[in-house]
């Protein structure tokens, strides 16, 4: 076991970084840092912009005086100089410019993924490779999760501005908050090393926490703020405590090599199960599975819409790529530790996650409840511990980020015609008098349902076949049922919207959908048929991402 | 290869017409309809250009096609027609350009209302002509959608209630199949999804049991089979009339099909053994459903009820395992889509002009409306068997054969068509005979146009009931390929007595 002397000198080396291996976050976060700048300018911050410059050239003369380098300090004087004109010059900054930045920026960091795809894979499978001494793994999984954040991401973007515009709560950091979300997203999926995940994880974590509580002057926002956070924090450091565990057997945080050393025959079981127990609780919070999924209904009812159906969206992808790469990669030695404790949570967290959406009346909490089924299946994937349940639990998680990205969407839209929470009862006549957005609705909770016809079905082929291939049937069945239960609430929406008579006291309205709100849900739609008819293509990319568990 | 893909364009031409009219202002209703009834008179152009290619006399499947859908997974578009599925695609492709017509006042939101007929027209070929299980199951399901609709959007006055116990019942029985169709693929290989892939798999009697059950559960909510046939009434009486047509004549035909296709040639020794209490839940259906289709008040419900105890006969047929009952059985479920499609129409044609369905409200049909209350007897006498016509034809071969295998069975099910004339008759003595009282007053007589519908319908009553061999040249030799194929496999499968316990044995380790 290595010993480190901590009174030797430590030799400081910058490793050598891969720059193409984080590129996707790299682009992400400069777009982020481009756009919280833009936002300092403007014409009742000409102080804060000040301040800025000077930080910023403060920090040019630090660095060029310690390293003695020109290039990097210049640009950051260049930067701080640049926005600081801006603020001066352009008072009236058109408040859509962020947004467009930002889903120029997603649009950009997808375009980087897909040339990671194409030279990393060479047209073949790929082999895990690690970077940035050991700190990430580029691999297919880290890929396709990627584009499923991102494309949650680039969906939430539309959705948020017209939500933020008319409930008055625009405020400027709700891009750049999207975009560090998306950041540790996309690094908690490539993480190789447990740090990492910690890191990226309290990156997002933090990020989605003050989305939460965006407006401001919600109380019910303020709440899930609040329990998100504490909760949250109370999960990051039973992880931590894992990890320090894991630590403790492998004298490393490398995934791998702690994979390596709970599965070596002289590691004590009882400090491995404790370990594993750890991460495992960890990871069911971020991934809300029962019973830690406490947190979830709250947060997804307080949290503005598009943040929720972001969050439920991409943190479950994130979350479940690092699940993969931890207890599938890493520890497929020692399943037998870690499967029938997963396996108990999937089952529990399928029945109870839509035993409880029945009983909902919210539409918000009820949506909240389903994610907590839908975790459930997704699991069904990683409990199967194979290259189909990989690929399976992959494509699943993309096809459930698309709907539920939708069905939120739609749902901000009512909130919007409504000022306050919607219930199913407020949905009466909806289809009858606005017959596009109610059929996209339908289409999006179908499809959670598992109707074939759309995506959600082939998601649901996907993880049943793994599970069936891993032998896991009574799993399956349960997920059967769970998804027999679930349809009923599905359909209670459908019924309310295209078969009840409008109340006769409703006050008239009008839905104004802005075109980026139509563009982001036409295309969630598109996605869902599309991929429901033909997800040939897409379950190829899956299969090849899901090369590393052989 | 320049050959048409007829088949595939039975799928794809609804559901082209659908989208065209999706994409129609909702305000031209008139051409709205235009295009619903082009499409589908267009499809059942389309499905009369199989007839030439179909080799008669040969039990296997014809005319496939096949390309790949999803080949990581061993999914793929394949579809082709035997003998049982011809029929039930062309009753489909027949019945839809007649239901557009007689919908053909219909107001209330007609572009989703045409759109869904059209989008169910797609699915429910889908059905019969899938030959890849996965591509069954989808169109098997698709189909719950735009009938939920149907039922839900245009029905009557509990139409929610009947919608959604419809979509929850089927789906249910949806699922267990789909985990049945995952177990025989994983059982076959894991290679394909293709029916012909799957037909020869081993499985032991425990494994077949199950299996058996569970595709047994999603066909008997479809037939429906007593006793879960409760969705079925519910359904009829609330469906709008082209809602009910559909429902009888086709979605109702999907349990027998699955039946035929499935259970029987994937099973062979759990349907050898688990015939006789299938009969006897048969036999109740039968009895059970003439019973209370004769205490109902409103003529709908009798129907909807007399559907049950008509379809009790094609489960019968089916299980009886014996080739005459079997082919009877097809051709009686081709003959209750036209009869009791029929007598929905009428209904729904006297609906209209009254708002009544309650049979006491009328009395002396027959003299205020001649030419309805003629349509309404040959309808009724189809449907009560009478020799001549088509209700005969079928169900004296499922009789018959019965006798053969499960003579028992037979005799208990007569006192059905004993029933079945007594009650329909008996409502139609009320409503059509007497003195011209009630709602009957006033009532207008058929008009061109639903006299356009019914006349194909009775004419095809008669011409069947009078010359069936062309249904029964089709039908017979494959589902003589299917009933032989049970022999055999519950002769082959009695003699080695403990290689089933081993392989449960085995499972049960699994």
């Amino acid at each position: 076991m290595p010993v480190i002397p901590l009174t030797a000198q430590v030799q400081w080396s910058i490793p050598d970084i891969p720059w193409g291996a984080i590129s996707p976050e790299l682009v992400l976060f400069g777009t982020g840092i481009l756009v919280l700048l833009l936002e300092t300018a403007g014409p009742h911050r000409l102080r804060a912009s000040a301040l800025a410059f000077l930080a910023a050239a403060g920090g040019a003369a630090a660095g060029y005086g310690l390293t003695g380098e020109v290039t990097w300090p210049a640009l950051l004087a260049l930067a701080g100089l640049a926005q600081l004109a801006l603020t001066a010059t352009w008072r009236e900054r058109p408040r859509v410019l962020s947004a467009l930045l930002s889903a120029l920026g997603i649009v950009a960091t997808l375009g980087v993924v897909a040339w990671q795809w194409q030279t990393l894979a060479g047209g073949e499978l790929l082999a895990t490779q690690s970077g940035l001494a050991d700190m990430v793994a580029v691999d297919g999984v880290a890929l396709f999760t990627r584009v499923t954040v991102l494309l949650a991401a680039l969906v939430s973007i539309p959705l948020g501005w017209s939500y933020l515009e008319t409930r008055r709560i625009h405020r400027a950091e709700y891009y750049p908050l999207l975009l560090f979300a998306a950041v540790g997203m996309n690094l908690l999926a490539s993480s190789q090393d447990l740090l990492m995940v910690f890191i990226s994880l309290e990156v997002l974590s933090l990020a989605l926490y003050i989305l939460t509580g965006f407006a401001k002057r919600d109380l019910t926002s303020q709440e899930g703020a609040l329990k998100y956070f504490l909760l949250g924090a109370f999960s990051s450091a039973i992880l931590l405590y894992g990890i320090a565990l894991s630590y403790g057997i492998a004298g490393t945080t490398n995934i791998p090599a702690v994979g390596a050393a709970v599965a070596a025959a002289d590691t004590p079981a009882a400090l491995a199960v404790i370990a594993m127990a750890l991460l495992i609780v960890g990871f069911a919070f971020k991934t809300a599975l029962v019973p830690f999924h406490m947190w979830t209904p709250d947060v997804y009812q307080g949290a503005p819409t598009p943040v929720t159906g972001f969050m439920a969206a991409a943190t479950k992808a994130a979350a479940f790529a690092a699940f993969l790469r931890i207890f599938v990669g890493a520890m497929g030695a020692s399943q037998w530790s870690w499967i029938p404790a997963l396996w108990t949570l999937a089952a529990i967290t399928m029945l109870v996650g839509a035993v409880l959406a029945v009983v909902q009346d919210d539409l918000k909490r009820m949506l909240g409840y389903s994610a907590v089924a839908h975790a459930g299946y997704a699991a069904i994937g990683l409990i199967a511990a194979t290259r189909e349940g990989v690929s399976g639990t992959l494509f699943y998680l993309l096809v459930y980020a698309v709907m539920s990205v939708g069905a939120f969407g739609v749902l901000s839209m009512l909130e919007r015609r409504q000022r306050r929470a919607v219930s199913i009862s407020d949905l009466a006549g909806f289809g009858k008098r606005f017959p596009v957005p109610a059929g996209m609705l339908s289409l999006f909770l179908l499809s959670l349902a598992g109707i074939p016809g759309t995506a959600g079905f082939m998601g649901k082929l996907a993880v049943f076949r793994a599970g069936v291939f891993a032998g896991q049937w009574v799993l399956v069945v349960i997920a059967v049922l769970s998804s027999m239960i679930a349809a009923f609430f599905y359909i209670r929406v459908i019924r309310a919207m295209f078969m009840d008579d409008e109340p006769d006291d409703l006050e008239t309205f009008e839905l104004e959908p802005t075109p980026g709100l139509s563009a982001g849900l036409a295309a969630s739609a598109a996605i869902i048929v599309v991929l429901g008819v033909w997800p040939t293509v897409v379950i190829d990319l899956a299969e090849q991402a899901a090369a590393f568990a052989g | 290869m320049t050959e048409i893909p007829i088949l595939t364009l039975l799928i794809v031409i609804p559901a082209v017409f659908a989208g065209l009219i999706g994409l129609m202002s909702a305000e031209s209703r008139e051409s709205i309809r235009a295009v619903a009834l082009v499409g589908t008179l267009v499809t059942f152009g389309a499905s009369l250009a199989i007839l030439p290619g179909f080799a008669v006399g040969e039990p296997g499947f014809q005319l496939v096609e096949s390309a790949p859908w999803i080949p990581a997974w061993g999914v793929t578009y394949l579809v082709g027609v035997d003998g049982v599925s011809l029929l039930l695609v062309l009753l489909t492709t027949f019945i839809m350009p007649l239901v557009v017509l007689a919908a053909w006042d219909h107001e209330a939101g007609a572009k989703g209302f045409f759109a869904s007929l059209l989008g169910l027209q797609a699915a429910m070929v889908g059905v019969f002509v899938a030959l890849d299980l996965i591509l069954f199951y989808v169109f098997f399901e698709v189909m719950l959608v735009p009938m939920y609709a149907l039922i839900g959007i245009w029905g009557g006055a509990n139409r929610r209630y009947a919608a959604v116990k419809f979509f929850l019942y089927t789906l249910v029985g949806g699922l267990l199949m789909l985990v049945a169709i995952l177990y025989l693929y994983f059982a076959a290989g894991a290679q394909s999804f293709a029916y012909e892939a799957i037909l020869g798999v081993e499985l032991s009697t425990t494994e077949q049991t199950w299996l058996f059950l569970a595709f047994f559960a999603a066909f008997a909510i479809k037939v429906p089979l007593f006793p879960v046939h409760t969705w079925l009434p519910d359904a009829h009486t609330e469906a709008p009339t082209v809602g009910s047509v559909i429902l009888a004549a086709v979605l109702l035909k999907i349990g027998g099909y699955g039946f035929l296709r499935f259970s029987l040639p994937y099973f062979p020794e759990a349907s050898t053994t688990l015939a006789p209490p299938i009969l006897v839940l048969a036999i109740v259906g039968i009895l059970y459903g003439a019973l209370v289709a004769m205490m109902q008040s409103d003529i709908k419900k009798l129907v909807a009820y007399s559907s049950v105890a008509h379809l009790g006969f094609v489960v019968l047929g089916i299980f009886a395992l014996d080739v005459t009952a079997s082919a009877g059985a097809v051709v009686q479920m081709v003959n209750h889509g036209i009869t009791t499609g029929a007598l929905f129409l009428l209904i729904g044609f006297m609906y209209d002009r009254t708002h009544s369905r309650v049979i006491a409200d009328y009395s002396g049909l027959m003299k205020a409306t001649p030419v309805f209350g003629g349509l309404f007897l040959v309808t009724a006498m189809s449907s009560v068997a009478l020799p001549g016509l088509n209700g005969f034809v079928g169900e004296f071969p499922i009789l018959l054969g019965t006798f053969q295998t499960y003579p028992w069975a037979a005799i208990a099910a007569v006192f059905g068509v004993i029933l079945a004339a007594l009650y329909l008759l008996w409502a139609y003595q009320r409503m059509f005979h007497g003195p011209i009282e009630g709602r009957a007053e006033g009532m207008t007589d058929l008009n061109a146009r639903e006299i356009g519908v019914m006349a194909p319908l009775v004419i095809l009553m008669v011409a069947i009931g009078l010359y069936p061999q062309p249904l029964y040249e089709r039908v017979t030799p494959t589902v003589e390929a299917i009933v032989i194929g049970v022999e055999e496999a519950g002769v082959a499968t009695e003699e080695p007595g403990d290689l089933s316990v081993e392989a449960a044995a085995e499972e049960d380790s699994q």
